[in-house]
């Protein structure tokens, strides 16, 4: 119902666009924006045990400000419970406020208070502690050769309605050609690699964040059932899913209130804007300053139990992923004289360029070999839940 | 003519025994206020005579004569009598009336042949001079002879007499017998005038006495007619395609009306105009040359929703032949829902709204079809790169025609030629449909009974079908009662319907749909007593009734049905209103409209505390109430008045309107779509208020021929909505808790150059206008721009528009548009802030930068076959480029998160240059 816009969006540019040439640029006008530097709130209650409470506190900026994050760090953070009880969250790392296995009765209403150093109060509304039913299925599916991954669940007492989900993904990558061998300067020979240092250099992984609201409403549904409700997506040819990729899926349930929050922050900031979606406005949500309630907060607390579900998915069969890092020619002279113009002195590295491993080749750089040159951000180091 | 006159020359003695035969024949003639023609087959049928005349000249002929075996010869002398008309016998039994000459028909004399010498004969046209042999259609030769013919109108008396009478009838189109409207008639020597209908009829009060009509009206060659007005009559006026003389101009007279009607912000727009234009797609499109007029804009390229002199979309009431067209516009706003060969033209009033309409506060817009070739059946159709259509036209009878037309779209098929998978599995396609008969019961009443049907449909990717059209039926009963009341009765219906069904196999499987219509009636009486005054006075009732929104599983679907409930409501006006000719140079049009719009149950009304901002926190009741719910009522006066300036070239108007609106479109959107549903005033939403004031300063130069004006407005809007942030308004039962009041204000200067003849047509206007919207209601504790005047979303301050088309030869023309405007507001973010693990966009005020400009021309070449008349076929060829430029013109500018990062794009419909060819034939 909520893409119905959108679609009429897609048609025009298929009309339009599609049919004579594409019609979306890059544009970046000379905004002058404002110096606006409102507290921002990000995170929510999470009750539960095993469970992790993270609070983000950090500041808006003006549109230009190419900085870093601006945290509000130092500031007293406080998850209160209706009729008594408090816990304090501790600052760890820098701007982000935690704490850990809180211990609160399902539907009991909590708040969030903050003192920041310069003293200024902020609170959040009372909210409730919502319980969420187990996430039934995280699964993927191909839809114009892109690579969907999805979450079913459902609720059998009809009351959870509104969910949010986070995700914590993995992908493993690899580097273009095995090491298999080194060259050795001094007497102009290949030798064997170790295999663990092989591995080492040919297996990667790296880690996805969730970085998209993901929410999701069955009101108008008889029963209180999502179904593949898109979390992630991936084209055919991303190396996300070039060997295998795993997620692990967080599941939370909402109010209605914090529900229209967070889908109108996503609708007005990360769905494709047209002429047919709605006109973005500035949005409230349900944290003020004490003292001055009219000044703008961004961010709304809501409180649940969690429930999780991990799903390990191997490279799909239309995956069309190629690793296109360098290229490597074949070596024709493999005498020792041959080996030292081809490699010594790190001139090019040894490869092979057939499955079988007969064919000797040369390619230029390491970092085609090296998974952890390839992309920053990736480690060698085997996650403990990765399968083999 | 009743035979053909050149049936003289075969006769060449005359026979006295013959002519004592025939002439002592007696006849029985009972006959009252009989005409010639009943009197002349009268006698006729008893005796073997013939009878050969020029009805024309016998149109204010009757007869009244009640004899028994009276002797032929006695009977005419006593018919004849005092009347000039003079009969000769000749020996095959013929007898020829003649009028004011005796003819004798002696050995070697020539009867009279009515040769009129004509200015067509030396015009070297093939078409006007081919004079149509093989139809029964009045030539040019013919038209020429009824330019020099006297009429003589009423009973004729050797005196004219003293005072007033009226002279009423038709303005026709030769070829077709059509009604030609808004065709311009004056007097000589006088500054009467009058002006044709949308039927082609007129009425005229002059002194008794005798006139010269001139008859002008834009593509149609000035006439004019000499009549002796005695009493009150009839005269019907036949007139002729203007074919275009390359090397000579030869017009006079008045081309329209806009130095002197009294009508304030008004512009008409000719189907001709339209189809010589480069189109989008191929597709002729009346609304999309609509938006070249001053101060009529859109917020895009893909909307045909028209923006009238800072009013919303909605605010404009789209009338088909007198149809409500609740969603005007095909493929999402693409293209509008009229078809070009259907329509003959559109009238739109953006400041004197006649007092006869209501119900929209910014504009009237009036799109007429065709009434169908009275003369005989004929077809046209063409193909384009998107549809295809096909019209056919003829009479049925002596006094019926009807007009049939229908466009279809062959898109799927384009689509299905696409390579993308994503594409191969979308449709899209329209259809609509026209049809309209015209039935003449006598020269009082005429009944016009018309359709209107259209149908949208597309599909994305497998996913979910999208289904929208209009139904819309309209008779028309006019009715004259003498020549100077005139009444016109109209009833319909129209409705809009909207569906989407969701399609994924799966539980989330639904069907929405919602629908509104109407009932309508009215009653419109036109009274002319003098030369002094025009009444216009009537009726009107409409009964609203929609369906807001019903949502249904289907499938696997496990939606939980959902109904809201149904809206109606009565809207109740009366409106009487003079035109007064204080001097011929000074005319002022006073009139007045009274509405009454009532609300009625069943329907829950959610109650609210009171002094509190209404949401759903706020409810203190739900109360399901049935019969009238609530009233508004309201009057609409209405001023305007023009002064002639003395050089009889240029006048000065001044106009206030004030305008309701009971019903309004939600859309918090940029542009409306077919998913907009309507709300009807309630408790709580109030119908919107409108006043204007209007001032102009037209002249015209070189005989009409260039017309300029400038025009400037002020508008206040009251109680528009506007709607809170977040709104929701799918399936929400509580409007009320999302849409908050607001104010607005428009003003603008329009300036405009127009060229109406020669070889070179079109216009140049400027357009200076702003529009501003406020939100101050006082229930909304944090409203938009801190309750500040914010630019609407359609604010374009500048706009500039040219339209031209050049015709090298007859055959050949060239027409070349340039739009340029200054791009739309947009809410631009003002911060970022990082929140869901990316950077993020932080708005606040509404409106606040605006998109590029905006720069489109267009070009057409218009080639058309051969002329010759008795061709089976007339076809003609148009190829251009839409956007020659290749510009890309901004659409919409949004900005994203995308992989944490804020990212901005603009968004524009067509990236190149977009070239398309049609062909058009015509039998």
């Amino acid at each position: 119902m909520r893409r119905t816009r959108r679609y009429i969006v897609y048609v025009i540019l298929a009309l339009g666009c599609i049919l004579y040439g594409a019609c979306k640029d890059p544009y970046t006008p000379d905004l002058q924006g404002k110096n606006i530097n409102y507290l921002v709130v990000d995170g929510m209650i999470v009750v539960g045990p095993s469970t992790t409470t993270r609070i983000m506190l950090s500041r808006a900026s003006a549109l230009k400000d190419t900085a870093k994050m601006i945290y509000e760090t130092k500031a007293k953070v406080t998850v209160e419970v209706e009729g008594g009880g408090s816990y304090d969250l501790v600052e760890s790392p820098i701007g982000t406020y935690t704490a850990s296995d809180l211990n609160i009765a399902v539907d009991k209403k909590v708040r969030l208070k903050i003192a920041t150093q310069k003293n200024d109060q902020y609170i959040s509304s009372f909210v409730p502690v919502r319980n969420v039913p187990p996430i039934d299925t995280i699964a993927s599916y191909r839809k114009n050769d892109v690579f969907t991954v999805y979450v079913n669940t459902h609720d059998p007492s009809n009351s959870t309605k509104y969910y949010r989900w986070t995700y914590e993904g993995t992908y493993e990558y690899n580097s273009q050609w095995y090491s298999r061998q080194v060259f050795n300067n001094n007497d102009s020979t290949l030798r064997s690699r170790p295999y663990s240092e092989q591995v080492k250099l040919f297996r990667c992984w790296k880690n996805l964040v969730t970085n998209s609201i993901l929410v999701a409403s069955s009101e108008r549904s008889s029963v209180d059932q999502i179904v593949q409700e898109p979390l992630q997506s991936f084209n055919r040819d991303q190396i996300e899913i070039s060997v295998g990729y795993r997620i692990l899926v967080r599941q939370y349930a909402l109010t209605s209130e914090a529900y229209d929050y967070l889908n109108n922050v996503r609708k007005y900031t990360e769905q494709l804007g047209g002429i047919f979606d709605p006109l973005p406005t500035e949005l409230r949500g349900n944290i003020v300053n004490v003292q001055n309630p009219a000044e703008p907060v961004v961010g709304y607390i809501s409180a649940s139990m969690e429930t999780t579900k991990a799903r390990y998915f191997s490279r799909p069969s239309y995956s069309t992923f190629e690793n296109k890092c360098g290229f490597a020619t074949e070596v024709l002279d493999q005498s020792k004289a041959g080996l030292a113009l081809y490699f010594g002195y790190d001139r090019g590295y040894p490869v092979f360029l057939d499955p079988e491993e007969k064919k000797l080749g040369v390619t230029g750089s390491f970092r085609c070999l090296d998974c952890l040159q390839l992309q920053t951000g990736g480690y060698n180091v085997r996650p403990d839940f990765w399968p083999f | 003519m009743r035979k053909i006159l050149t049936f003289f020359f075969m006769c060449f003695c005359t026979h006295a025994v013959a002519q004592e035969n025939i002439l002592s024949t007696p006849v029985n003639v009972s006959l009252d206020s009989a005409n010639i023609q009943t009197f002349v087959e009268t006698i006729e049928h008893q005796t073997n005579c013939f009878f050969y005349y020029d009805d024309l000249k016998f149109d204010s002929f009757y007869v009244k004569m009640h004899v028994t075996d009276m002797p032929l010869q006695q009977v005419l002398d006593l018919a004849f009598k005092n009347t000039g008309i003079y009969y000769s016998v000749d020996e095959r039994k013929s007898i020829f009336l003649t009028v004011n000459t005796t003819i004798a028909l002696a050995l070697g004399e020539q009867p009279p042949a009515v040769i009129v010498k004509s200015k067509y004969l030396h015009n070297k046209s093939n078409a006007a001079s081919a004079a149509n042999s093989r139809s029964n259609v009045v030539s040019p030769a013919r038209v020429n002879f009824e330019e020099n013919k006297i009429y003589d109108i009423g009973f004729k008396a050797n005196e004219f007499g003293t005072g007033a009478a009226t002279v009423a009838g038709y303005v026709r189109h030769n070829k077709t017998g059509e009604g030609v409207s808004g065709a311009s008639i004056y007097v000589e020597g006088y500054r009467a005038r009058a002006i044709t209908d949308q039927y082609g009829y007129y009425t005229l009060t002059l002194p008794k006495g005798k006139h010269i009509l001139r008859i002008t009206c834009i593509g149609l060659t000035d006439t004019r007619r000499q009549i002796n007005l005695y009493t009150e009559g009839k005269l019907i006026i036949h007139m002729t395609d203007y074919i275009t003389s390359l090397k000579e101009v030869n017009i006079a007279g008045e081309k329209t009306s806009n130095v002197k009607s009294t009508v304030v912000g008004f512009n008409k727009v000719n189907i001709k105009t339209v189809k010589q234009l480069p189109t989008l797609l191929g597709e002729a499109d009346i609304v999309r040359v609509l938006l070249n007029l001053p101060g009529v804009t859109s917020v895009g390229e893909g909307s045909t929703g028209l923006n009238v002199r800072g009013g919303a979309v909605d605010q404009n009431l789209v009338l088909f032949d007198g149809a409500t067209i609740f969603n005007p516009s095909h493929f999402f706003g693409f293209f509008s829902g009229f078809n070009p060969d259907v329509v003959k033209d559109a009238e739109l009033y953006k400041s004197s709204l006649p007092v006869k309409y209501g119900s929209r506060l910014s504009s009237v817009l009036e799109v007429s079809t065709r009434e169908g070739n009275q003369n005989k059946f004929s077809g046209s159709g063409g193909v384009g790169p998107l549809s295809g259509h096909l019209t056919f036209e003829g009479p049925i009878g002596k006094n019926t025609s009807f007009i049939i037309g229908g466009r279809s779209t062959y898109s799927d098929w384009t689509l299905n030629l696409l390579e993308d998978e994503k594409y191969k599995n979308s449709s899209a396609s329209f259809y609509d449909v026209n049809a309209r008969i015209t039935h003449t019961i006598n020269d009082r009443n005429t009944i016009y009974v018309s359709g209107y049907m259209s149908g949208d449909k597309f599909r994305l990717d497998g996913d979910t079908l999208y289904q929208y059209g209009n139904k819309n039926a309209v008779v028309k009963w006019k009715h004259n009662f003498n020549n100077r009341l005139t009444s016109i009765f109209t009833a319909g219906y129209d409705r809009y319907d909207f569906q989407m069904e969701s399609e994924q196999q799966d539980v989330t499987d639904f069907k929405f749909k919602f629908d509104i219509m109407q009932y309508h009636g009215k009653l419109d009486f036109t009274y002319v007593p003098n030369t002094v005054h025009r009444f216009e006075t009537g009726l009107g009732a409409i009964y609203y009734k929609s369906h807001p929104g019903t949502i249904s599983s289907v499938g696997k679907g496990s939606v939980v049905p959902d109904k809201m409930d149904s809206e109606q409501a009565l809207d109740l006006a009366a409106y009487v209103a003079d035109n007064i000719t204080i001097t011929p140079d000074l005319t002022l049009n006073v009139g007045v409209r009274a509405n009454y719009y009532g609300y009625f149950g069943p329907r829950t009304v959610y109650e609210y505390a009171p002094g509190v901002p209404r949401d759903v926190r706020s409810i203190t009741d739900t109360i399901n109430k049935t019969g009238n719910i609530k009233n508004y009522i309201g009057l609409e006066p209405r001023v305007s008045l023009r002064y002639t300036l003395p050089d009889n070239n240029s006048s000065i108007k001044v106009a206030y309107n004030r305008t309701r609106q009971n019903i309004h479109m939600l859309s918090n959107t940029t542009a409306i779509s077919p998913v907009d549903t309507w709300k009807f005033s309630d408790d709580y939403i109030q119908p919107q208020v409108g006043d204007q004031v209007a001032v102009g300063y037209y002249k015209n130069f070189k005989d009409n021929t260039i017309e300029t004006s400038v025009e400037a407005y002020y508008k206040w809007i009251k109680h528009t909505l506007t709607y809170k942030s977040g709104a929701e308004l799918f399936l929400n039962p509580h409007i009320e808790t999302d849409v908050a009041n607001a104010t607005g204000k428009a003003y603008g200067v329009e300036l405009l150059v127009k060229k109406t003849a020669g070889k070179l047509t079109g216009w140049v206007s400027y357009t200076y206008s702003r529009t501003f919207v406020k939100m101050d209601d006082p229930l909304v504790l944090s409203p938009i721009n801190g309750g500040d005047y914010f630019p609407a979303d359609y604010d374009k301050p500048h706009v500039v528009n040219f339209i031209s088309n050049y015709k090298f030869s007859h055959r050949f023309s060239v027409s070349l548009t340039a739009n340029y405007s200054t791009g739309r507001p947009i809410t631009v973010p003002i911060g970022r802030y990082y929140y869901g693990g990316a950077y993020r966009m932080y708005y606040a005020d509404r409106n606040t930068e605006r998109i590029p400009d905006y720069f489109r021309t267009d070009l057409s070449m218009n080639i058309e076959g051969n002329h010759k008349t008795n061709k089976l076929f007339h076809s003609s060829f148009t190829v251009g480029v839409y956007n020659l430029t290749a510009r890309r013109n901004p659409y919409s500018v949004y900005f994203v998160t995308e992989n944490g990062k804020v990212n901005g794009y603009k968004l524009s419909i067509f990236g190149s240059a977009i070239p398309f060819a049609t062909y058009n034939f015509k039998f």
